[in-house]
């Protein structure tokens, strides 16, 4: 073990913490530098202190007698407060069951509903636009490929890029609406 | 001792269970002055603490159902504690430290930095506990007054080994330099600096 892994555990050392294995690596790295040993110190001197500081600062603080009943009393009463007010919201479950289903039919009877308060007229086509008729494109293509050539020249390899120019004739059948 | 700790968690929380009228007074009795006391270094104030184990007891009663045993029971009611102390926090804004403890602030003879007048030490404490952020307050709490051990302080914050360690370091770092004749062992850069 070496000081970086060792201030690693140094927490879990202090915690006694650590498996048997770890614990022995640790003691063994411990017992050669002294540098560690000084971290070890402190931690302890520095869970003294601040054991102590945070101890004495809430010594005072304390549930006597009076407090204590007063304090159960406070418990009962908000605990019972919440026990009311939990029974006041909570419904019987077929309550809470209706609610959800009576909004539903309510909802599609009004959907529903609509075609006989509004009857829905025929949706009547009074567009002038001509029926589509199918146009014939010509299309023209030329295109360049690129070839890469590899060949031996002695003990070297020798590339070489030409291009061909491909041309390809044809024609789009598209449906487009007359103007 | 351990045992005998558990068992006697384990009749309480049957007697919780059960609505036992007297369940509930045990629990306060054997738990809450230890509770109230974290309480007080969590939120800085004894009436806010007041408050806090107030509806920790109250949220114990409603949830004992789902008490498994798991951890103490202590640990499971601070663990409830540290829940509404950070929803506290989050209401408020910002952490509100009343003049309670403040108001023995007196300050420390200078020719005796490191005697630890009781009458001081509480607002000395609260005046540097003030000073640091939450998450760093709480890995304080929970390790230099709840004893708690790394792995403990993980499970019970909900956030790695890792990040216990660093909050760990940066907290007792600010409190070095709050507290440098005490503290400051290896100077100000900290204690867990690297020597080369």
């Amino acid at each position: 073990m070496n000081c970086e892994r060792f201030q690693e555990i140094l927490l879990e050392y202090v915690d006694d913490a650590l498996s048997p294995s770890e614990k022995s690596a640790a003691q063994a790295h411990l017992g050669e530098c002294s540098a560690c040993r000084e971290f070890v110190r402190n931690e302890w001197l520095i869970r003294q202190v601040l054991s102590g500081r945070l101890t004495e600062a809430v010594e005072t603080v304390t549930l006597d007698a009076p407090a204590r009943r007063s304090m159960v009393d406070a418990v009962r009463k908000k605990f019972q407060d919440a026990q009311e007010s939990k029974k006041t919201l909570s419904l019987p479950f077929w309550i809470r069951l209706a609610i959800p289903a009576t909004a539903l039919i309510l909802i599609s009877g009004i959907w529903l509903g609509r075609g006989f308060i509004h009857p829905r007229r025929p949706v009547v086509m009074t567009s002038t636009s001509p029926a589509p008729a199918d146009v014939e494109i010509p299309v023209h293509l030329a295109y360049t490929t690129s070839h890469y050539t590899f060949h031996q020249e002695g003990a070297m390899v020798v590339d070489s890029l030409t291009s061909e120019t491909r041309v390809a004739d044809g024609a789009l059948i598209a449906a487009l609406a007359k103007k | 001792m351990a045992q005998m700790v558990m068992d006697d968690d384990q009749a309480l929380v049957t007697a919780l269970k059960s609505r036992d009228p007297g369940a509930l007074e045990s629990l306060i009795e054997i738990h809450g002055t230890r509770l109230l006391r974290s309480a007080t270094l969590l939120c800085g104030n004894q009436t806010d603490a007041q408050d806090l184990v107030q509806d920790t007891f109250v949220e114990a009663l409603r949830s004992v159902h789902r008490f498994r045993g798991q951890s103490g029971l202590y640990t499971w009611l601070h663990s409830i504690l540290l829940n509404l102390t950070r929803h506290h926090y989050r209401d408020n804004r910002r952490l509100i430290f009343d003049n309670e403890l403040a108001a023995q602030d007196v300050p420390v003879a200078e020719e005796q930095p490191n005697s630890l007048d009781l009458e001081t030490a509480g607002a000395e404490l609260t005046r540097a506990l003030r000073q640091l952020s939450d998450p760093h307050r709480e890995v304080l709490v929970l390790r230099y007054y709840e004893h708690m051990k790394i792995e403990e302080m993980a499970r019970h914050l909900g956030i790695s080994k890792g990040t216990v360690k660093s909050r760990l370091h940066y907290a007792v770092r600010e409190m070095q330099k709050l507290f440098p004749a005490e503290m400051n062992l290896f100077g100000a850069e900290g204690t867990k600096e690297k020597k080369t």
